[in-house]
């Protein structure tokens, strides 16, 4: 079954929640940078700025959620992280990229899932 | 130019160079000029050479100047030309079945009149080959014979140096054109001899080094010569056919003998066995058989020690080598050097290949 | 957060210190090398990331710069994995950064945290203690090669989690201990001796005059003659490597990564043969990476090239420097090296393409234009550099039944050894230490020849037709000769002698 736009808000919400209760506070969603990316979460964990990347899949039989973010849609993350840490003022705070996926069978995290030397 | 030698020049190129065919034609006209009876003998050469040939002939036997495009040729090369019919031929020569009606000469054509002795052998001698021939061809040359020779590589080129070198008389007989020098690596040599000795041919400007041609070559070495040597020969010698002519020629063959084990002597052995007279063991006894006063060297008088002349009397017998020189000699590696180096400058032995010495 | 760790890099055989900066700051995390770094100093970030996650380090995510400095010249290598890790965690206070400059770290690190051993320590602490750095943190598997070094202390570690217990304090660790050198016979190390040939005396005599003044020298024989047999004996009859020419030996060899774990070090001289096929940058060094050729792994060797005639002519054109000043000089697109490459060269070649010219046994099958096309192939100007020629013999059956004794190595050894302590004697503070290397005045002075003598060389020179360089070969060897037998005076027999061992048939 085709995924709908419906799917995709469901994820993210579910994700944005899997957070919270891990205790990220949530500074944004859907931070939409024209032309450069759009970073799905960006929460802090500790003093850490967190960028999240929301993936959703109905099952695992399409492929780990990791593997769907190839090189280009790194280098678009990295780039609307930049900006924003940049017009927030965060420069200077440590920040790092983590992947949410969410299937029907629930809900998998992974810290560090790529740096910025990746691409 | 006289009448007859531009009748051979044209009738060489008609023919090709081929003698037998060009005696056969003149055989025709008999005392006459060929080219002023040409047109009484059209219809017979016609009948006997065929229509090509005579319609060849007759297109040219009136061209003036096409002979004397080519004896202008012939005069700016320095050639000079010797016919049959003219007193420097070579008397000996005239004898042969087929004699050359034409020879192209470069040099001086006063050798053709002195005696020669023909050397020949093989075109990959070995270091005896060339010694056994550097060491006859000098000798007989000092006796006043004119070595005669092909200018091949090997044996041909060593016999014409040995003959330069003591300032003696050579004639080089080319199988191929006479301003042809082939092979080319003796290009040299070429010049030498033509500057001081002969080099005949008896083909014309520019005729290639076809395989057919040396055998005919070979045919005239021996008919200049009153003798033919043949030093080294394999098997498969060209100079085996030269002796072969020297035999049918009725002229004296010598051949000196070879180590049984050696592939590049079986030729020479080959002929001592059919003709047990040709053997020869010193430039003397040839001489003896062409009753030419003998032709000794005064030995040198050289200072050895007694180990040096065990060594020297050894090395007579065969070559040795380095390891064979210590146990004879007695003496250690470096002073076995040492003498080597003496006898070696005293000219008496030679270094060999593989660390073998001989005299 | 900035921490600065000492390192080495390597220019040639000779190394420079490298400051190796790692600043960790916040933003999008990365991880940079900069400073000129190859290839393979920016895959260190990989390794360095794995190796600290591996040793339960935190490898956090960051903003990680590094800078090798100085910047401006280009490094290679996976030398610098250790020090930039060690740099990290001081970097991120995981280790305290306190007195980490007072050592020079070194090391390539595994995915899983150990530390792998790593190319040209050798000459990086000799260049280092030169320039007064003391303390060493150097692969284990390096431990040997280090040892020979005295007045530094280096600690060898097998892991990146114990260098770093180490420089926290947490964990003792003694230096490495030193080794005393002993050299070892090449005869030991290549298995052949002199007493196993049978016959040849006249090569055999050749080989040793060659060795005892450092002559090059050419064999020529048919095939199966033995020339590869006496070319890898002289090796054995040469005079045992001094600490220092081992050092200068083993530097090179641990440049080009070929140094012998369990012994550390180049005890015993070098004999490289390398194939005809070689090409330029395996003869002579270069190439990406400017490596040592053979003619530098040869250093204070010998360099054996069989069938000379078939080595590229370029190739053995370039040979020409190394046998003139003793060193190559390497350049590349980016920078230039000098390596020593001062070796004896064995060259080989046959009688004619075949081999069999002037053989007994054989027929050989070669035109005359290829003979003097194969003899041609060895230039003049490499023939000048070779003083010596000898004939090798046809094998020859009834010798090899021979069983009579025949000298040892041990035995040509000490008499070359002895020559060498008279030429050392002779060329005290000259810079060169074998007859060979005389310069036309130092002929004169040192070789002084009686009326018999000149008269001899006379003679030969119109005889056989010698060149001037070719006289001065013959009396460059009758000094060795002489030298051989203990004399001060070159005699007439000394120089007859060495007339046997002009270049013969080659040169016209």
């Amino acid at each position: 079954m085709p995924h709908s736009p419906a799917d995709g808000i469901l994820a993210e919400r579910k994700a944005a929640e899997y957070l919270e209760q891990k205790g990220y506070r949530i500074l944004g969603k859907n931070v939409n940078y024209p032309r450069i990316g759009e970073l799905d979460i960006v929460c802090e964990d500790r003093g850490t700025i967190v960028f999240v990347e929301v993936r959703y899949r109905k099952d695992k039989e399409l492929g780990d959620p990791l593997e769907s973010i190839t090189k280009p849609k790194m280098r678009k993350l990295i780039k609307a992280a930049s900006m924003y840490l940049a017009g927030n003022r965060l420069e200077d705070m440590p920040a790092r990229f983590d992947v949410v996926s969410v299937t029907d069978l629930g809900i998998g995290h992974i810290e560090n899932a790529f740096y910025g030397d990746f691409i | 130019m006289n009448a007859q030698v531009k009748t051979l020049i044209w009738l060489n190129r008609i023919c090709g160079f081929v003698t037998p065919r060009m005696h056969r034609i003149l055989s025709l006209c008999g005392e006459q000029d060929l080219r002023k009876a040409f047109p009484n003998l059209r219809r017979e050469i016609t009948d006997r050479f065929g229509a090509d040939t005579a319609a060849v002939m007759a297109d040219t036997y009136d061209d003036e100047g096409l002979l004397n495009r080519e004896i202008e040729a012939l005069e700016r090369a320095k050639i000079k030309l010797v016919s049959i019919y003219n007193a420097e031929y070579p008397d000996l020569l005239k004898e042969i079945a087929c004699p050359p009606l034409l020879l192209y000469c470069k040099g001086d054509i006063g050798l053709l009149k002195t005696r020669c002795i023909g050397i020949v052998g093989s075109r990959s001698p070995s270091r005896y080959g060339l010694d056994v021939t550097t060491t006859f061809a000098a000798a007989l040359s000092q006796c006043g014979l004119t070595v005669v020779s092909g200018l091949a590589r090997g044996i041909d080129s060593q016999a014409h140096r040995a003959v330069l070198d003591v300032s003696g008389k050579t004639i080089a007989v080319l199988g191929c054109g006479i301003d042809r020098v082939y092979p080319a690596d003796n290009s040299a040599l070429y010049k030498r001899i033509e500057d001081e000795g002969l080099i005949i041919s008896e083909y014309g400007l520019g005729v290639p080094p076809n395989s057919f041609q040396f055998p005919e070559r070979n045919r005239i070495i021996s008919g200049l010569s009153e003798g033919v040597l043949v030093t080294e020969a394999g098997l498969k010698s060209g100079s085996l056919l030269t002796a072969n002519d020297a035999i049918s020629q009725n002229r004296e063959l010598f051949a000196i003998p070879s180590n049984i084990t050696s592939v590049r002597g079986m030729g020479t052995n080959k002929l001592i066995r059919e003709y047990p007279h040709c053997a020869v063991f010193s430039p003397d006894d040839i001489a003896e058989r062409l009753r030419i006063s003998g032709h000794t060297q005064p030995a040198s008088v050289m200072q050895l020690d007694f180990i040096e002349e065990k060594l020297v009397e050894a090395l007579g017998f065969t070559e040795l080598n380095f390891e064979e020189l210590i146990q004879i000699s007695g003496l250690g590696i470096s002073d076995l050097n040492a003498v080597l180096t003496k006898l070696e400058l005293l000219g008496i032995i030679k270094k060999l290949d593989n660390n073998y010495y001989g005299v | 957060m900035l921490a600065v760790i000492k390192s080495y890099g390597l220019e040639g055989i000779d190394g420079y210190p490298i400051d190796i900066e790692v600043d960790v700051q916040g933003g999008v995390p990365g991880f940079d090398i900069v400073g000129l770094a190859g290839t393979s100093v920016k895959e260190a970030r990989n390794r360095v990331r794995s190796a600290i996650k591996n040793s339960s380090y935190d490898f956090m995510p960051r903003k990680v710069t590094v800078n090798l400095a100085p910047a401006d010249t280009e490094k290679e290598g996976s030398a610098f994995d250790l020090p930039i890790a060690v740099g990290f965690l001081a970097a991120t206070e995981q280790i305290p950064s306190e007195g980490l400059t007072d050592y020079i770290i070194i090391g390539e690190l595994s995915l899983d945290g150990g530390i792998r051993r790593v190319n040209g320590i050798l000459p990086l602490l000799i260049s280092a203690l030169q320039r007064g750095y003391k303390r060493f943190i150097v692969p284990y598997d390096n431990a040997k090669e280090a040892s020979y070094i005295v007045g530094a202390k280096v600690f060898a570690m097998k892991t990146l989690c114990d260098v770093c217990s180490f420089l926290s304090g947490i964990m003792d660790a003694k230096p490495v201990e030193y080794s005393k050198y002993e050299s070892s016979p090449a005869a030991d190390k290549y298995g052949i001796d002199m007493a196993d040939i049978k016959g040849q005396s006249a090569a055999k005599r050749a080989l040793e005059i060659a060795v005892a003044g450092g002559h090059n020298i050419l064999l020529c024989g048919p095939p199966g003659a033995g020339k590869t047999m006496l070319a890898k004996c002289v090796p054995t009859i040469m005079p045992d490597m001094t600490f220092g020419e081992a050092i200068e030996t083993t530097k090179i060899h641990s440049v080009a990564g070929r140094t012998d774990g369990e012994r550390g070090m180049i005890t015993s001289r070098p004999f490289r043969a390398p194939h005809h096929t070689a090409s330029l940058f395996s003869l002579i060094g270069g190439g990406a990476h400017s490596k040592p050729g053979e003619v530098s792994l040869a250093h204070n060797g010998v360099l054996f090239l069989d069938e000379m005639p078939e080595y590229n002519k370029k190739t053995l054109e370039t040979l020409r420097q190394p046998l003139e000043d003793g060193t190559v000089t390497v350049t590349r697109v980016t920078r230039t090296v000098e390596y020593p490459a001062s070796f004896m060269l064995v060259a080989s070649m046959n009688p004619c393409p075949c081999g069999h010219d002037g053989s007994r046994f054989k027929e050989c099958t070669c035109s005359p234009i290829a003979k003097m096309k194969y003899k041609a192939r060895i230039s003049g100007p490499l023939l000048d550099r070779i003083d010596i020629y000898v004939d090798v013999d046809g094998v020859d059956y009834s010798e090899l039944r021979v069983s009579a004794p025949a000298e040892t190595s041990a035995d040509i050894k000490k008499r070359v050894e002895a020559a060498r302590e008279i030429q050392r004697e002779r060329f005290k503070g000259k810079g060169f230490y074998t007859n060979s290397r005389m310069t036309n005045a130092q002929i004169k002075k040192y070789c002084a020849l009686d009326a018999a003598s000149e008269k001899l060389l006379e003679t030969a020179f119109t005889r056989f037709k010698l060149s001037a360089r070719g006289l001065t070969r013959i009396i460059k060897t009758a000094r060795t000769i002489a030298d051989l037998r203990g004399a001060i005076d070159i005699q007439a027999n000394d120089i007859a002698e060495a007339i046997q061992y002009r270049v013969r048939g080659v040169e016209s």
